[in-house]
Formats: structure tokens, C-alpha cells, sequence
């Protein structure tokens, strides 16, 4: 078998990102400026303009997936929504494993006050109120945008990735392989790059599937609530909300754009449990890993 | 326990105080104040400046942001919260109410989870390894990935709008008419927002109980009970889950944070009184009483939260010792 074939008998909700992904990335090359779509080829309307002979008009042969109230373009509109939508969750998932990673491998291998500093920072964090900072970075000007929603998401996710990261540490602690590192002569960077963080890394990669799902999640819930991204800019949270407005009369509304939030929090989530169940072997440390939901 | 307990309660005091301190300058550094908001929100009207100065300086803005604050710290400590921006009236009934619902919103909502839980976790292992068992466990997988925002809109649009089974949303006429009581909430309009706070909790913990149950299911001491005879149900009940309860209780426990401050979404969907829309209302009327008190009460329940997810699981779990700073402190 090929190896792209082996990779899509054996991770399906793997192929189904990349598709989803690389269709919302290619978006802008997929549709024309105006309100029709292109002559004869499979070009879609631009998101923003409005189609005003077509409002509320059902998935047809013009408008694939219908359209909303102010007759723009659902696919179009779901497409381009799916790479802010995307970028949004794939950039705070980073940002989340990278902050909690660092701050939580700090406090288990440093201990003492640096893992009492650490653990009261992850305290503030789970006590913070999400709404505030979601509040105060909107009203900063230009703080409505993809970066700065990232950075909120962020900062209210990077908890769980740094308890993760110190467990880990601290079991690496107290395994009699960092006294025989320590032995050998081994310092401190050393340990880091050669013991901790192979062991450390896969968990991450876990857990940045667990965020990323989360935060398609909170993306949604923040765009229903209109405290989402700028409006006319689509997102899926966002055309959540639209959805809501005129659920009696528009059935495609809310499905479609539910659909593409429900699938790709599902392959994320389906990707993170197999990485975390999965074969984990680096260099003979681990044993079976944990299972997501024993944490 | 007792000295655990205060040295946790010690450690957690500079986290409130680096929180609430956090929250009231953000509150302030955010462009747009309460007055702006006020008349704003009286449309139709003018408000001319000399009114504007006089409602800042009702409100106490007009003084030094650090007099303020300490007069905010004062103020928590008493649970005296001063009157709201928006309407006049006293923060802390309203505060109560708000509680109460969100209260008694998450109680159904927790007892939809654990019943459901346990009931569907138990019908699965009973039967462990069978196409049925397949199907469902690949169906509560999908239900975990609906998102809560998409869930809700579509539990209103199916079961309230289209079937009329529930009310579309809003707690009931007693809701609304209460003045000063803390109204007992009507079954009818509590179900489907606890249900949208629940199930995918509900997809997420029932698979847990089902293979706690199989675990269990595989000890020594069961084979023996069934060959005395006793009947399956009482097997269940009596040995299986008494002995699966324990891993379930600390997962169980993990999960009580998330539930008190999760149903944002949910309770704006739903029109619910509770704290989550309360908090909503207050960001956008820049309502800074409203906001510092959520504030301050919704961190000492995470915060409460917290020790007593690790206070269960170390009581249920003999394993856990809570003493040894390496093994648990947060």
C-alpha cells in the first residue's frame, strides 16, 4: 500500500483536516469579487458582497448552500469563516502548549519557589475571569480581529498544558534515570533536551488537539454571543449568530456552518485521543500513556 | 487534613488579591466609561456634560483610582457591593439571584449528567464488546464534538420551537414576579438549558463509567459472587459500581469547576436570569460593581472548587496522599 493510502486507512480524521483546512486556506483563490458567481467555472461570490434579488434563498444551483439575510453567499461565506476559524484555533493551540509548556516544565524540573510561582500564575489564570479579557482586548482598537482572539484563547487555555508538562517533569524527577543523568555529569539543558522533553513533546502534541477542539468550542460560543470577531468578517461562531437570528425560515444556516464546527472538533478530538492512546515509544520511557480523560 | 486545608486556603489568599486586583484595572483601562454607557443607554435622550460629571461622581469615579480600589477591597471583604451603575439597585440581591438560578441551573444539570451517566455507563458494560456497545460509544464520541453554542441553538429550534415540547426560553412567570424570594424554578423551563449544560458531559463521562464498570466487572471477587448465584442486577449494584465509584468520583470531581463557570453560552441562548447573562449585561453597560462582585464571588468558587475536587479525590482514593507537596500542590 502507499504511504498516503496507509495514512488514510489508518487516520481518516487526519485527511479530513487537511482537506478542510487546505479548501478554507485556498478560499480567496476560489472566489471572484462580485456577488455572482464566475462564468461556467466553480467560482464562488465574495463572503461580503450582497446578493439582494436572493435573501434567505435555500441551497440551489447558484448559491450551493443558500444564502443569508442579506443575500450573501453561505458556502463562500463558510469557507472563508473556516480559515479565520482555523487560524484562530490552530494559533492558540500553539500559543497555549507553548506558554503552559514553558511555564509548566519550569516549575516541575526547577521546584522550590520557581514551581510555587508557577502554580500560583496557573491559579490567577483558572480564576480569571474569560469574559474581562475577551472585553478589554475587543475594545483596544483593532483588538477585534484573529491575533488578538487567539491570544485571549490563549491565555484562558495554557492551564491544562502546564499541569501536564510539570506532571511529567516531576515523574521524570523522581525516576532513578535524572539521578543517573545527573551522575554522568549531565546539565541542565541536557536533561531538558534529552530526557524531558521527548517524554514531555507527545503529550503536548495531545493536548494541542484537546485545545485546538476547545477552542473551535469558545470561538463558537464567543461568536454567538456577538463578542467574537469584527462582523462582516465571517466566522463560524459568527455565522452561528446569524443563524440564530433567522432560524425559523433558514434551516441552512445553522446546520452547515454547525456541521463544519461539529466535524472538525470531532477529528481533533479524534486525533488527540489517538495520539495519546497510541504507541507512545520514546526511548523506551514511557509505559502505556495515560488515557485522555484520567487526568 | 485540617492544617492541609489552611495551608491551601493561605496560599490561595494572594491569588484572589492578584486577581481582583488584575480585573479592577483592566475594568479601567478599558476605553468607555459607566457614565457614557448609562446615557447611552437612554435613548432619545441628551445628556449634557454637567449630568455626565454628576454621575461620575456618583458612582465614585471621580476620586483616585487608588482610593478606589481600596475601598473595593473593603467592600468584598464585607460582601457589600454598593448599588449597580445600570439600574440603582443594590448589587448583592441582585448577585443572589443571579446565583440562585445559575444554582439550581447547574443542580438539574448535574443530576442529568450523573443519571444519565451511570445509567447508560452501566447499560453499555453489561454488555462490553457487542456491536451495540460499538455503535453507541462511536455515537456519545460525536456527541461530545457538538459544540455547546451549535447544541443549544439546536436543542431551542427542535425541542422547544418545532415539537413545543419546552418552553422556547426565560425561567416562568414566577421568575419574573418575584421581588425579594428566591423563587423555586419551573421544571418545564429548567430542562432544556440543563440539558444543553449536560450533554456533553453526559458523552464524555458515561464511557468512563462503562469501563470502570468492565474493570470491575473482571475482579476475582465478582466471578465469585456470580457463581453463588446472586442476580446480575444486585452484582451490578451491589459489587461493580461500589467498586468502580472510585475512579469516577475523582474524574467526577475534575469536572465541578468547569460546570460553574461553563454556561455563558447556555444561559444567553436560553434567556436563564443567571450569573452568566448577569455578567454579560455588566460587561457591556461597563457596570464595574456587577463585574468586580461576579468577580469576586465566581473566583472563590473556582478557587473552592479546586481544593475540593483534590480534597475528594484524596479522600476516595487512599492512594493520594494530600501532605506531600510533590504529589499535589497545584
Amino acid at each position: 500500500m502507499s504511504g498516503a493510502g496507509r495514512l488514510a486507512s489508518r487516520s481518516p480524521e487526519l485527511i479530513l483536516l487537511c482537506v478542510l483546512a487546505g479548501v478554507c486556506a485556498l478560499a480567496p483563490l476560489l472566489t471572484v469579487s462580485g456577488p455572482q458567481a464566475g462564468p461556467g467555472r466553480l467560482r464562488l461570490p465574495s463572503p461580503l458582497s450582497l446578493d439582494l434579488d436572493s435573501i434567505l434563498s435555500p441551497p440551489s444551483a447558484r448559491h450551493w448552500l443558500g444564502t443569508d439575510s442579506l443575500g450573501r453567499d453561505l458556502l463562500s461565506r463558510l469557507l472563508h469563516g473556516g480559515r479565520n476559524s482555523l487560524a484562530i484555533a490552530s494559533g492558540a493551540a500553539l500559543m497555549a502548549i507553548f506558554i503552559g509548556g514553558a511555564l509548566g516544565l519550569w516549575g516541575g524540573l526547577a521546584g522550590g519557589w520557581s514551581d510555587l510561582w508557577a502554580g500560583r500564575l496557573m491559579e490567577v489564570a483558572d480564576c480569571f475571569p474569560t469574559l474581562v479579557l475577551v472585553l478589554a482586548v475587543a475594545a483596544i482598537p483593532g483588538g477585534r480581529g484573529i491575533a488578538p482572539l487567539m491570544l485571549v484563547i490563549a491565555l484562558t487555555r495554557w492551564t491544562e498544558p502546564a499541569r501536564l508538562a510539570r506532571a511529567e517533569a516531576l515523574r521524570w524527577r523522581s525516576t532513578p534515570r535524572r539521578q543517573s543523568a545527573q551522575a554522568a555529569g549531565a546539565g541542565r539543558t541536557r536533561m531538558l533536551a534529552h530526557h524531558v522533553l521527548p517524554s514531555v513533546l507527545p503529550l503536548l502534541a495531545m493536548e494541542a488537539g484537546v485545545v485546538a477542539a476547545e477552542a473551535l468550542a469558545i470561538e463558537a460560543g464567543l461568536g454567538l454571543l456577538g463578542l467574537g470577531i469584527a462582523p462582516p468578517r465571517p466566522t463560524w461562531g459568527n455565522l452561528l449568530l446569524e443563524a440564530r437570528m433567522t432560524l425559523d425560515e433558514a434551516w441552512w444556516q445553522a446546520v452547515f456552518p454547525g456541521l463544519a464546527i461539529f466535524l472538525t472538533i470531532a477529528a481533533f478530538s479524534r486525533l488527540a485521543e489517538r495520539a495519546g492512546l497510541g504507541p507512545v515509544q520514546v526511548s523506551g520511557a514511557r509505559g502505556p500513556a495515560a488515557a485522555p480523560g484520567a487526568r | 487534613m485540617t492544617g492541609y486545608i489552611l495551608r491551601r486556603v493561605l496560599a490561595s489568599l494572594p491569588t484572589l488579591v492578584v486577581v481582583m486586583a488584575l480585573t479592577f484595572f483592566l475594568l479601567r483601562a478599558i476605553p468607555g466609561d459607566p457614565a457614557e454607557a448609562r446615557a447611552a443607554s437612554l435613548e432619545g435622550y441628551s445628556v449634557d456634560r454637567a449630568a455626565m460629571e454628576s454621575l461620575r461622581h456618583n458612582f465614585g469615579l471621580t476620586r483616585s483610582l487608588r482610593e478606589q480600589a481600596i475601598d473595593w477591597a473593603g467592600r468584598c471583604l464585607r460582601f457589600d457591593f454598593g448599588n449597580s451603575y445600570g439600574d440603582g439597585m443594590p448589587v448583592a440581591p441582585k448577585l443572589a439571584r443571579a446565583l440562585w438560578s445559575t444554582a439550581s441551573l447547574n443542580l438539574a444539570a448535574v443530576g442529568l449528567l450523573v443519571g444519565f451517566s451511570l445509567s447508560t455507563g452501566t447499560w453499555l458494560a453489561a454488555r462490553a464488546g457487542s456491536a451495540f456497545d460499538l455503535w453507541i460509544g462511536r455515537a456519545l464520541a460525536a456527541l461530545a464534538a457538538i459544540p455547546v453554542a451549535w447544541g443549544s441553538i439546536l436543542l431551542q429550534r427542535f425541542l422547544a420551537a418545532d415539537l413545543g415540547w419546552f418552553p422556547l426560553q426565560g425561567s416562568g412567570p414566577a421568575g419574573l414576579a418575584s421581588g425579594g424570594g428566591l423563587p423555586l424554578p419551573r421544571p418545564e423551563y429548567l430542562c432544556l438549558p440543563a440539558l444543553a449544560i449536560a450533554y456533553r458531559g453526559i458523552a464524555l463521562y458515561s464511557p468512563l463509567v462503562r469501563q470502570a464498570l468492565v474493570q470491575s466487572l473482571q475482579a476475582g471477587y465478582l466471578t465469585a459472587a456470580r457463581a453463588r448465584g446472586l442476580p446480575t442486577a444486585l452484582l451490578f449494584l451491589r459489587h461493580a459500581l461500589r467498586n468502580a465509584a472510585l475512579p469516577l468520583i475523582s474524574i467526577g470531581a475534575t469536572l465541578v469547576p468547569a460546570l460553574i463557570s461553563g454556561n455563558v453560552v447556555v444561559e444567553n441562548v436560553f434567556g436563564w436570569p443567571g450569573a452568566g447573562r448577569l455578567a454579560v449585561e455588566a460587561l457591556i453597560g461597563r457596570d464595574y460593581p456587577v463585574l468586580l462582585a461576579l468577580t469576586w464571588v465566581s473566583a472563590l468558587f473556582v478557587l473552592t472548587g479546586l481544593l475540593a475536587a483534590d480534597l475528594i479525590v484524596g479522600l476516595a482514593d487512599p492512594r493520594v496522599r494530600l501532605d506531600e507537596p510533590v504529589e499535589t500542590s497545584i
